[in-house]
Order: C-alpha cells, then structure tokens, then sequence
C-alpha cells in the first residue's frame, strides 16, 4: 500500500502537465493523448463493474505512471502488479487491469474524427466518455472481471498498435475520458502490456463493404444491416421521405458489422432511410433506399413475393456472375415498377462452402439493388454448411442474416435461426432447414401425424405451427426438393445422403394435415413445378394419379384452368403445388421426368408470387422477363367462426357463445354452455329447470351433481350457470354446427 | 518466397477454378466426385481437397476409399482437430461407435472450445448410452455454442432423462433453464411433459402443455393429448369431454380429409380412450 501512495504522488504532478487543456481549436494530426502519457490505473485484481468507466469517477485513489504499463516483458515504463505471485507472475495473475486518462478538448466541432492507436496483451476494452469505442482480442457479449482474452499474443503483436475510427461526437468541450481494460487470456500469462493514443484525423471515407440490406420486416419494426471495411460508428436515420429523415437512431461504439433494429414503424407505409456514422452518410436518404412496411397480420393485401434458389454461383465463378445477373435482370424486368414486398432464397446462397468472403460475393455483391429495398428471408442449403452449423447457430450463414426465432414476425417461436416462421399479412410462411437440423419424426410418419412429444425439436415446431396459424394462405419452403428429377433424384435414398427422401417421407404428411398451399425448394439446378397433389409420398412410381392428383391440370387460368381449394385458411388434405426453384444462377438439367410435375425446365430463372385476395399466381421467368410457366391456386371463401372463439362453424359445438374449449359433457353435439336441454328432449323446460334446481350448488362428487348442468365448466353448477340457463329457457338448445347435434348420444362418438 | 511459388500459386488457381467450373447435368456425389478428383489431379498436396473427397466417398459408403483418403489429408497437414473429427465420422459411417467416441474425444481434447465438436462427441457418447458424460457435453457445447439451438437442449435433457429416474428432476432443471433462454418451444414443452407424467405429476404435465398457445385450428390432435393426460391423471369425465371434443372436430371434416389416415389414427385413439374409460372402474383398474 505505502509504495502504491509513492507511486500515485510522484505522479500526480507529470498527470496534471499532460492533463492540461490546449489553446484554441483542436488541430489535425493533434494528440489528444499521446503513447508514453500517464494513466492512472488499478491493478488489483478488483471487479470494478462498469461505474469506473463514467466521467465522474473518483480515481484519485488509483495509482497513476506514464505508459507503456504492464509487466514481464521488461520495457516497461510502469510496472503494475501482476497478482499474488508477483514479482515471478507465474500463477493466480489478475485478470483484469483497469486505466484511466483524462484529457481537454476546447472545441469538439473542430474535430472530425479521431483514430485510436491501442497496444493491448492480451485482450482490451475502450471507452470515450462512458461510451465503448474500441474492442480488440475479447468475446463479443457483456465484459466482466473474469473475462479471458480470446487468444494468447506473443512475438511482433505484443508492440502492435491497433487502429480504431472513433466518433468525434463523443467528446465534450472541457475534460474527456478515455478509459481502458486490458485483460489477459490466462491467470497464468506471464506478461502484460498497454499503452494507447488518441489523435484528431481528417474523416477518412469509410468503404461501405455489404450494402444495406432488410431483414427481420414486420408491420412495425425491421432490422437494417450492413458492413464497413473498417470499424465505425453506427447511424440510420428514416422518415415518410427521402429528404425528411427524422428519426434518428445511434448504436454507441464501434464496429464493422452494423445490425440496427426499428421499432415504432407505421404498418403498411413507405419508410425511407439512409445509413453511415454519425458522420458520414454511407448509403441511403434518396428514392431507393426505402421499404414498405407490411399490413397488420392477418390483413391481406396485395402481396408479391420472388424467389431464387441455389443462387450463390457468382461466388466461384463468373459464369455464375453473369447468370445470376441476368435472373435478377428478368425479375427487375418483369416486376417494373412493382417490386416485390418480400424476397425468399432457397438456400446454396455461397458457393462452395459458404465462407463469408463467397457470401459477399455470391449474394451481397450481386444484388445490392435489390437487398435494399426488399426484405430477404433466407434457407440454408447444403452449401451453407462448409462453414456454418446449425445447433449451434454459427457460421457466415448465421453470422449474415437476422431470421425470427422467437415469433416477432408471428408464428410460434422455434428458438433457432435454423427454421422459423413469420407472417405476412394473410400469408404465413414456413422457414425448414433441410440439411443440418434434426429431421427425426415420428415411425409411420404418413399416419402418425404429430403425435405429441415425438420427434425432433423442428418436427415438432412445425406440427405446433401449423396448428396455431389461421393465415388464408400457408407456403412453406426449405432446401431439398421431396420431388424432382433435375439434377439430384429424389428416387435415389443415397442422392444428398438421403434427405430428400426424408422430407417427404416424415415432412408432407404434416403439410398435408394442416392445408399447406405451396411447398418451395431448390436443390436442383433446373425449374420443376407439380400438380395439385397430396397424400404422396413415396417414389415416383408409386405416384398414381387417381389417388395422388386432386388436378392434374396445369393451374393455369388460361389453360385448364386455376387450382381450387375449397376454403381461403387453411384447408387440411386439400392439396399443395410443389415448386424446385434451383436455377438461379446454373442449370445442370437431369431428366426432368418426375410424374407430379407438370412442368419441367432446364432454364435459368426466378419465381413471382402474388397473392391477392383469394387467388396466389406464381409466374417462373425467364432471364428477359418472360413467363415460361403461371399456374393459380384460387381458394374459396373464409369458413366463418361466428362467435369469434377459435373454433370454426362447422367444428363448433356452440355457435354463437365462445366456448374454446368445446365442453359438451352429455355428448349431444350441443357444448355445455349453450345446452340448457339436460333431459335431451329437445327443448329447455321446466323440466330441466327441476334438473338444474336439484343439481344446485353441487360439485363434482356430491349427490345430484352433473357435469352437463355446469355450463361454465368451473366445477360448481352456480349461479353463472343459473344465469344462461334463464337466458336458455323455453327455447331450444344450440345453435351447434356439428353434424350430430341434437342426437344424443352424438353418433360419431 | 520460393522460386516455384508462382507455379505453385497458379496450380492452386487452377484447382480453385476447376472446382468452380458449373456442375454437370444430373450432378450426384459422383459427379462432384469427379469435379474433385480433377482438381486433384493440378494440386495433390491440397489436403483440403482430399478431406472433401474423403467426405463424398463417406457419404456414398465408400469407407475403405474415404479412409485412405482422409489419412492421406492428415499426412498432408490437415489440422489435428479437424482431422479427428473426420475420422470420428469416418467411424460413425462406418458403424464403428466406439471407435467413432474415441475420435472425437480426441478432436474435443485438441479443441476444447469447439461447440460443434463437443455436439458432435456428445452425440457419439449418447449413441454409446454413456449418458451421463454426454449430457455433461451437451452442457458444455450449449455453454459454448454461439446461440445453442433446441436441438442441443432437447438432445441434453434426452440424455439426462435416459440416464434413468434419478437424472429425471436434472432433465427437467435443463429443461426448464432452455425454455428461460429460448422460450416456450414446442419440442421443449412436450418433451417436459412427457416427463413429468414419467414422474407421475400429471398436473405439472398439464400445466407444461398450458404454456404452448392453443391451436386455433385442427384442434384435434391438441384435445387428445389433453385427453390423454388427464385420463392418466384420474380425471376421467375431463378426459372423455377432451375425447369426445376431438372426435367432434374430427367428424366435422369433410369425408375426405376424416378418412385420412393421420385422422384415422387419432379418432381411433379417442375412441379408444373412451372406451376405457366409459368400461365401470373395477374393469378399468384390471
């Protein structure tokens, strides 16, 4: 402690020189704080939480020397201690070292920019003014005491100075702090070391590397995301117009990777934006940088969609360049001025592995125009997967999209990135990870549909997905195509190691349950699209269709005629269309004689949907625009649910009283709470009324207790019950849409 | 820089390039075999490329061929780490566990932080029913894992559960600790019920299921669950309401969608269910 006290008086003086405030406005190339000046620091071994990097902390009983600081390397210019086994510093060594330095600044809007030069072994924090401004060689996530350097540094990089563009927004007229921890990668690291600078720069354009892009849409809130070549500042701004953007939001810190979420958003409205640092705008604030907003879930309107799938070539190949090119030229060409309002990949995004540089080149850097404006939603495909990996959510593929886990764009929560769901307007879309997720289900898969607990976590989600939807449409879509006859065969259990086969052996059957409309994948290089089918799910020879086609026409308006499903909503076993959308940018061919298709071609494209009212069109296009295939799937009207409780008419016990969980205890057809009719007589009477009068007061168990006279179903035949049963009495009981309502017991049971 | 670097560097660029060149029609495993074998055939001591084709011939069952390939790698310099777990792999395709456990325990030791290879040698120790240490290593690639995913929590609290009943109340504990980080997921949900009805709470099962938002359509499959659970909780007219409700839902299709056989399948187990229970309870009790 007494050679702490000496070392803090000795040093007080050489701080308050270095401390003290220049003359006049700041000047490029200026030092604020200089390599070699003096800190104070605390080199206890303490867990100083996050109050010591404020302004306002009292250090004046920290220790104070001039840098470089740390100890074991001998150069050091201060010495700090290294922990309990000082002066060896062998074992038990703190882990954290925290430095303080403040400095003056007379006039912070003379300042452009500022460059942080930081020698750090192991691993460091900065923070300007409170704020994080700099992070080298630590995990991303919350910083504590006894957190480890990512990796050990030795050789050149323990005198390495790192660079870091720092916002000059940050600084204040008067005293400033820049605060730093440095933290080792071991307790048993020998050495340590910091020193740092910060110095007024000229603002430095900075390079713009991924192109904002949308993700994660809903009807009020989005996530803007894109990638500067070097670490920057993180500004969007967005209005109602491109020269009106008044809505300013500032992530504090640093980085490359700027991932900003909106909130507040209005629902079906165009949304300019622009983003950069605070600055320099990097991209943004004129006419083609905006989005629309979808409408409120469940509403439907207009809603077009294009799909591409194994788009990733331009990654390893110019060919591919040209191709994907030319795909995304036909879509531009054929959507004009009509975009589309959302945007699906089939996944092999980045050939061939899925690095992160093939994603910048196989999807960043070919649709820029596009990404900016419509929002992606995006698969994984085998590709993928030479770099990512799914249970653990990690990888370029992971690293690149924000994709809703938790059902913020609706839809139940999956809890993974992998597969999900999310609505938009009246349609509800299914996201599956063919390749790297657990596709186990159930044995007897095409007659044991999801039974509970069995399976794997997707098969599950998507069985409970499925059944909490109402959306009037349902498209579902994942990597690996259950038909196609392309480039891969599904016939063929050992193509992709099987996994065709098992989307469509353990998969389909739960589309087919729940009233799926169009099912997507890509997989092979070629366009492959079927008739309306369902209940197939074997090889293409045992496709019959007499059992397997519900049209075998083309769908087509203008042909035989659009795909009719009897009701707009889910209709279970009604049917699906099954689309291969490989060839965005390759075609590989194959025989392309799968009997469900309806159409198969070898020809470079892209999908259109839309969706309007009760018709979904989907046109293939060509690379100059033109529709090589349209089929339609027209559905009917809405199945009404009168009483608004979940059940629809035709499956409700009590039409006009909601009555969810459909309690219908003496199993008439008629639910308790619209069944006052005890006697089953067909009428409510005094008759009943004596039943209801001797059931009174009675729970389950006691004499004269009957669990249809408890119309509320609370266990207790009371004065609730009492209530509907005058409202009831002298009418009739219902009204029930159920087939056997009013003969008891109901026929069907 | 040596003086043959550039030829060095150009074969490379060919063997990348040749790699790239568009995939041939009706491409499969072979086909992308061949591709490799001709980048081999301009850059043989890539032992990248030999791990790739180690992979193809695996997944076509080519063990022997994908073996000496996968060697072939190694002396070539593939990292240690990685090299372990192709070969964990290699044994796994080839129907060896325990040789496959040893692999990847080595690739683990190699590196430690690797959530993926942990995931990967917990999947093997579970394959070998060493539960315990692979839950532990479920636990451990959950911890490390950048954002562990259901599969790995599911696949943990599996283990735990088939550890036998004293890991039950542990398997429930992870359980529980996925869904405060992932929330309510369906598989997590489910699979806590299964076990607590294991442990004969049936009302900690109901209330679980209680957490799942109730389907609002096809309710069916939902209501005989709830069945179900309630006819092994010792409540019986609940449960032949909820059976009697799904078998209504049921009957309310169109004859055509109730004749499927998923359909089929669950009215006959509503149907059945109300059988047992509709028999006097002496009958039920024998």
């Amino acid at each position: 402690m007494r050679a702490r006290l000496t070392r803090f008086s000795a040093a007080c003086a050489a701080g308050l020189a270095l401390g003290a405030a220049p003359a006049g406005a700041e000047s490029i190339g200026q030092f604020l704080v200089s390599t070699g000046a003096s800190w104070r620091y605390l080199d206890d071994g303490s867990n100083q939480g996050s109050a010591w990097r404020a302004s306002g902390f009292d250090d004046s009983g920290w220790a104070q020397g001039p840098a470089q600081l740390g100890y074991g390397d001998g150069g050091e210019a201060t010495v700090v201690d290294c922990g309990p086994s000082s002066p060896a510093c062998t074992t038990g060594n703190f882990i954290t070292t925290y430095f303080r330095r403040t400095f003056s600044v007379s006039d912070p809007a003379s300042i452009p920019q500022l460059q942080l030069s930081l020698l750090r072994d192991d691993g460091a924090v900065a923070y300007l003014n409170g704020v994080e401004v700099a992070r080298s060689n630590l995990p991303t996530g919350a910083i504590g005491a006894a957190t480890l350097a990512s990796s050990t540094v030795g050789g050149a990089a323990e005198s390495t100075f790192f660079g870091f563009a720092v916002p000059a927004a940050l600084l204040v007229a008067g005293p400033n702090l820049l605060a730093v921890e440095v933290h080792q990668v071991l307790s048993t690291s020998s050495d340590a070391s910091f020193d740092a600078s910060l110095q007024v720069t000229a603002a430095t354009p900075i390079p713009l590397t991924r192109a904002p892009y949308l993700q994660d849409l809903t009807p009020t809130s989005a996530v803007l995301r894109w990638r500067t070549g070097i670490a920057s500042a993180t500004r969007v701004k967005w209005g109602l117009a491109a020269d009106a953007l008044a809505n300013v939001i500032d992530v504090p810190g640093t980085r490359t990777e700027h991932e900003v979420p909106i909130s507040g958003l209005p629902p079906e409205t165009k949304i300019f934006y622009s983003v950069g640092s605070n600055t320099q705008t990097l991209a943004g604030g004129d006419a083609n940088h905006a989005f629309r907003t979808p409408p409120p879930i469940g509403v439907g309107r207009p809603t077009r969609i294009w799909v591409i799938g194994d788009s990733g070539f331009c990654a390893v190949s110019s060919l591919g360049c040209t191709d994907a090119g030319a795909v995304r030229a036909g879509y531009q060409s054929f959507a004009g001025t009509h975009p589309a309002d959302l945007w699906l990949l089939l996944g092999d995004n980045a050939y061939n592995s899925g690095t992160d540089a093939e994603f910048t080149a196989g999807f960043f850097n070919v649709y820029p125009t596009v990404m900016r404006s419509t929002p992606v939603w995006a698969v994984p495909g085998n590709h993928e997967f030479g770099a990512s990996d799914s249970p653990t959510q990690s990888g370029p593929y992971y690293d690149s999209f924000t994709l809703p886990e938790l059902g913020e764009a609706g839809g139940v929560p999956s809890g993974t990135e992998a597969y999900y769901s999310f609505d938009w307007g009246n349609i509800h879309f299914i996201a599956l990870d063919s390749h790297d997720t657990d596709r186990s289900a159930p044995a007897n898969p095409a007659s044991n549909v999801c039974p509970p607990g069995v399976g794997g976590a997707m098969y599950q989600w998507l069985c409970a997905d499925l059944a909490a939807t109402d959306q009037d449409f349902l498209i579902v879509f994942w990597h690996h195509p259950p038909y196609t006859k392309g480039s891969h065969d599904s016939d063929n259990a050992a193509d992709s190691s099987g996994i065709m086969k098992e989307m469509r052996e353990r998969f389909l059957p739960v589309l087919d349950a729940y009233g799926v409309d169009l099912v997507l994948a890509g997989h092979s290089h070629s366009y492959e699209r079927s008739l309306l089918l369902h209940d197939h799910y074997g090889v293409s020879s045992s496709y019959s269709p007499a059992l397997h086609a519900l049209d075998t026409g083309d769908g087509d308006p203008d042909g035989d005629g659009a795909y009719q499903k009897e009701a707009l909503g889910p209709s279970p076993d009604s049917g699906a269309v099954y689309s291969v959308v490989g060839s965005s940018s390759q075609i590989s061919g194959g025989p392309l004689n799968h009997p469900v298709m309806r159409v198969s071609l070898n020809i470079l494209g892209s999908l259109v949907i839309d969706v309007d009212g009760n018709q979904l069109d989907a046109s293939f296009l060509g690379v100059s625009g033109n529709v090589l295939d349209h089929f339609r799937i027209e559905k009917g009207p809405p199945i009404a649910d009168q009483d608004q409780d979940g059940v629809l008419d035709p499956f409700d016990d009590c039409l006009l009283e909601a009555n969810p969980g459909q309690l219908d205890s003496d199993q008439d057809g008629y639910g308790n709470l619209c069944d006052a009719d005890f006697d089953g007589d067909g009428a409510v009477s005094s008759l009943d009324f004596a039943l209801l009068r001797s059931a009174y007061l009675t729970q389950p168990g006691d004499p004269g207790w009957s669990p249809a006279i408890d119309a509320d179903g609370d266990g207790v035949v009371g004065a609730l019950d009492f209530s509907r049963f005058r409202t009831a009495y002298l009418g009739a009981p219902g009204p029930s849409g159920l087939a056997c309502a009013g003969t008891p017991p109901c026929p069907s049971l | 820089m040596p003086s043959s670097a550039p030829a060095l560097l150009a074969l490379a660029g060919l063997a990348g390039a040749l790699l790239a060149l568009p995939a041939a029609a009706h491409e499969s495993e072979g086909e992308a075999l061949a591709r490799l074998e001709l980048a081999l055939a301009v850059a043989p001591r890539d032992a990248e490329l030999w791990r790739r084709r180690a992979a193809l011939e695996r997944a076509r069952g080519e063990i022997d061929l994908s073996g000496a390939d996968l060697e072939r790698a190694c002396a070539l310099g593939l990292a240690p780490a990685l090299a372990e777990q192709e070969r964990g792999a290699l044994a796994r395709a080839a129907g060896r566990p325990a040789d496959a456990e040893r692999h990847l325990r080595r690739a683990r030791e190699l590196a430690p932080d690797n959530a993926a290879t942990l995931a990967a040698h917990a999947e093997a120790l579970a394959g070998l029913g060493r539960w315990r240490e692979a839950a532990d290593a479920y636990a451990r690639a959950i911890r490390l894992a950048p954002q562990a995913g259901p599969d790995l929590h599911l696949a943990r609290a599996r283990a735990l559960a088939a550890g036998g009943d004293a890991t039950l109340g542990e398997a429930l504990r992870a359980l529980d600790e996925a869904e405060a980080e992932l929330g309510p997921i369906p598989a997590l949900v489910q699979e806590g019920a299964l076990l607590e009805l294991r442990a004969g709470r049936s009302d900690a099962a109901l209330a679980r299921l209680g957490r799942l938002p109730p389907p609002t359509r096809r309710r069916e499959r939902w209501l005989v669950q709830r069945a179900e659970i309630l006819e092994r909780a010792g409540r019986p007219e609940q449960a032949i309401a909820e059976y009697a409700a799904a078998l209504a839902s049921i009957e309310a299709l169109a004859p055509a969608r109730r004749s499927t056989p998923a359909a089929v399948t669950l009215a006959a187990r509503a149907r059945e269910g109300i059988g047992r229970l509709s028999r006097p309870a002496e009958a039920r009790a024998r």
